[in-house]
C-alpha cells in the first residue's frame, strides 16, 4: 500500500481567499499599525512576479512529465511564492480595511467572530438566511456587518428589483414625464411607471380552512384591481425545477379575459391555462379571466417557494366579485390545454370563497379598492360565502387592519 | 488502480493527528475532491494544515454520515420560526446541538468548511448561526460574536436608515 502525502494547495478560489485570511489568523499576525500599504504592494508586485516566472517555466514542461515535476526547485519555488502572494494579499486587504474602515478598536478585540468568518461569502451565507428585522439589527453589530448586511438585501431583492423599480433616476424623471404629459408621442421613448401598491393589511379569520386565516398584503394588481395574498403553511412550497422553471406571474395577476368557466394552471413557462371549474353557491358561473400578464413578467417563482392564498377580484358572468383561492402543487399529467413539451409543476389554483364588492357609499371609494369587509357586507345582510366545491366550510372573516 | 470511490483518504490535521475516510464519502468537500491523486494509490495522504484535530474529527465525522444519508437542501426563505423545524433530520439537529457543540467549534466548524468547500456543513453550521442570532438585538449579538461596536456617527446613521421598521435595536 502507498502513501504518498500531499498538502492542500488552494485549488480554487475560495479556497485561496481563505488561505491567505487563515494564514495570518493562524500565525496570529494580524496587519502592523505601521506596516505601510506600499509595502504591502510591493510585496503582492513581488510574489507576483516570482509567481509568474515559476509559473511560465512550469508551463513550458509537458504534462507527462507531472510526477517528476514536483521533485523540481522550481515547483517548490513556485509554491513558495504563492504561499508568499497569499500573505501579501492578506495584508493588502487588511491594510485596506485598517486604514478606511475599521476603527482601532476592531484590532484589539481578540477571538472575535471575524477571524473565524475572514470570507464575506460565508457572512453571507448567514445572512442570506435572516429576516429583514435581524438582518437590520445584524447591520448595527459592526461596520463589516453593517456592509454586508446591504450587500445581502442587494443580492436577495435583485430579481424585484428589476421588475418594480425603475433603474435610475432619470428613468423616473421620464415617468413623471409621462404622467405629466411631456413628450407623449408616438414616437416618444417610454419607460413604465412605477406604482406603490396598497398599504393596509387584511385579516381573514374563522374560516373553515384554517390557511385561509392570516394577514394579507397587497402584493401585486391585474386588470380587475389589486391582488392580496398571504404565503401558505410554510410545508407547501414549490418543489424542484430550475430557477427558471416557474414565473411568479400568478393568474390573478393576468389582465381582465373571458375564457368561460375555468381553473387555473401554470406550466414552467408562466403560461395560463384553463380546466373544469365548479360553480359558486348562489352565482352561475365561477371566477373566469387569464392570459398572459405584463405585469411582473420577470419575476421567477424559486424552489421551495411557498404557494399562497389570495384574493383578488374575478368576474362571474358580467359581475366582479371578490374571491379567495390557494396555489396548490400538483403532480398530476398536465392537462390538455396546457401546450408544453417540458416537465412542468402544475400549479392549481382552488377557490374556495367569494364575496359581493363593496358599494360605494357604504364604504369610501379609497376602502372600496380592498377585499369586502365582513362588516360592511353586514349592513346588506351580505357576507364571504362558501363556493360549491367548498360548501363545507365555514365562510370567513374578512376585515381592513391599521 | 484504487476503485472508483472506494479508496481511502487519511486527512492530517493540523496537530498531527489522522483522520480516514472514503473516497466517496471525501466527494462532497470541493478541496478534497480536486486534490491530486496518484492514479495507483488505494491510500492518499492529505495534510489539512488549517484545520485542528478536535474540528478535523467532526467534519470526517459529517462527511462520513452525508455519505449514507444525505442533509436535505435548506430553503430560503427558511420554512420554519426554530432551527428544528427548518432542518428535520434528527442527525443534523443532532450533530450541531448546544449540547455537542459549542460555540467556538461553531465558529471552527464554519472555517473548516468553507476552507474545505463542504456545502452543506457550511449551510448547517450557518443556519445554526442564524438561529443564535435571531431575535437579538445589536449588542447581544456585538457579545454574542464578540465583535467591535459601530462608531456613534455610524450608529446614528443606521438608527435613522432604519427608523421605519424598529426602534429597539
Amino acid at each position: 500500500m502507498q502513501h504518498k502525502p500531499f498538502f492542500i494547495y488552494a485549488s480554487s478560489s475560495f479556497a485561496m481567499d481563505f488561505r491567505a485570511e487563515v494564514l495570518t489568523n493562524s500565525h496570529g499576525s494580524h496587519p502592523r499599525p505601521n506596516e505601510s500599504l506600499r509595502d504591502s504592494n510591493f510585496a503582492v508586485n513581488s510574489h507576483a512576479d516570482q509567481l509568474e516566472r515559476c509559473g511560465t517555466w512550469l508551463s513550458s514542461i509537458p504534462r507527462d512529465d507531472v510526477s517528476v515535476l514536483r521533485e523540481t526547485q522550481e515547483y517548490s519555488d513556485f509554491l513558495r511564492a504563492f504561499e508568499r502572494l497569499g500573505q501579501a494579499h492578506r495584508r493588502v486587504i487588511s491594510s485596506n480595511r485598517n486604514s478606511s474602515e475599521f476603527a482601532p478598536s476592531y484590532w484589539s478585540i481578540s477571538n472575535n467572530f471575524l477571524q473565524y468568518l475572514t470570507a464575506d461569502d460565508v457572512i453571507l451565507r448567514i445572512f442570506e438566511f435572516l429576516e429583514c428585522k435581524s438582518l437590520i439589527r445584524m447591520a448595527f453589530a459592526c461596520s463589516r456587518f453593517r456592509q454586508l448586511a446591504y450587500e445581502s438585501a442587494t443580492q436577495r431583492t435583485c430579481d424585484l428589483m428589476s421588475t418594480r423599480k425603475l433603474q435610475n433616476v432619470m428613468q423616473l424623471l421620464r415617468a413623471k414625464e409621462q404622467i405629466e404629459g411631456v413628450e407623449s408621442g408616438i414616437e416618444e421613448n417610454h419607460v413604465r411607471v412605477p406604482i406603490l401598491l396598497l398599504s393596509r393589511r387584511m385579516l381573514v379569520t374563522d374560516a373553515g380552512d384554517p390557511e385561509y386565516n392570516g394577514i394579507y398584503f397587497c402584493t401585486g394588481c391585474n386588470g380587475n384591481g389589486f391582488v392580496f395574498t398571504k404565503p401558505r403553511f410554510p410545508e407547501h412550497r414549490i418543489h424542484g425545477g430550475g430557477r427558471d422553471a416557474l414565473n411568479h406571474q400568478s393568474p390573478e395577476e393576468a389582465p381582465l379575459g373571458r375564457i368561460g368557466e375555468a381553473q387555473v394552471v401554470r406550466n414552467p413557462e408562466g403560461e395560463a391555462a384553463a380546466v373544469g371549474f365548479a360553480a359558486p353557491i348562489g352565482q352561475g358561473r365561477a371566477p373566469i379571466g387569464m392570459g398572459p400578464s405584463t405585469h411582473f413578467e420577470n419575476e421567477v417563482a424559486q424552489p421551495g417557494q411557498l404557494l399562497r392564498c389570495i384574493i383578488a377580484k374575478r368576474f362571474s358572468n358580467e359581475t366582479v366579485l371578490w374571491y379567495c383561492s390557494k396555489e396548490v402543487a400538483s403532480s398530476e399529467s398536465q392537462s390538455e390545454a396546457v401546450a408544453s413539451p417540458a416537465p412542468s409543476e402544475r400549479i392549481t389554483q382552488v377557490f374556495s370563497f367569494w364575496a359581493k364588492l363593496m358599494v360605494v357609499g357604504d364604504a369610501s371609494p379609497d376602502i372600496c379598492r380592498y377585499p369586502s369587509q365582513s362588516s360592511i357586507l353586514a349592513r346588506h345582510g351580505e357576507h364571504w360565502n362558501s363556493l360549491a366545491t367548498s360548501r363545507d366550510l365555514r365562510s370567513p372573516i374578512v376585515e381592513l387592519l391599521d | 488502480m484504487a476503485d472508483e470511490g472506494n479508496g481511502i483518504i487519511r486527512l492530517r490535521s493540523s496537530d498531527g493527528k489522522v483522520f480516514e475516510l472514503t473516497e466517496s464519502a471525501a466527494e462532497i468537500s470541493e478541496l478534497l475532491k480536486d486534490s491530486p491523486r496518484e492514479e495507483d494509490d488505494e491510500v492518499t495522504e492529505i495534510d489539512i494544515v488549517r484545520v485542528a484535530s478536535p474540528c478535523l474529527e467532526k467534519v470526517v465525522e459529517f462527511m462520513k454520515h452525508y455519505d449514507e444519508e444525505k442533509m436535505k437542501e435548506i430553503p430560503t426563505p427558511l420554512g420554519g420560526s426554530t432551527f428544528n423545524e427548518v432542518m428535520d433530520q434528527p442527525w443534523y439537529q443532532d450533530f450541531v446541538s448546544d449540547e455537542k457543540m459549542n460555540r467556538d467549534m461553531l465558529f471552527n466548524m464554519l472555517s473548516a468548511a468553507n476552507f474545505l468547500g463542504i456545502k452543506p456543513l457550511l449551510d448547517l453550521t450557518c443556519l445554526k448561526v442564524t438561529f443564535q442570532i435571531t431575535g437579538k438585538n445589536a449588542e447581544e449579538i456585538r457579545e454574542l460574536l464578540r465583535l467591535p461596536e459601530l462608531t456613534p456617527e455610524e450608529e446614528a446613521k443606521a438608527r435613522e436608515e432604519h427608523s421605519w421598521i424598529f426602534e429597539e435595536a
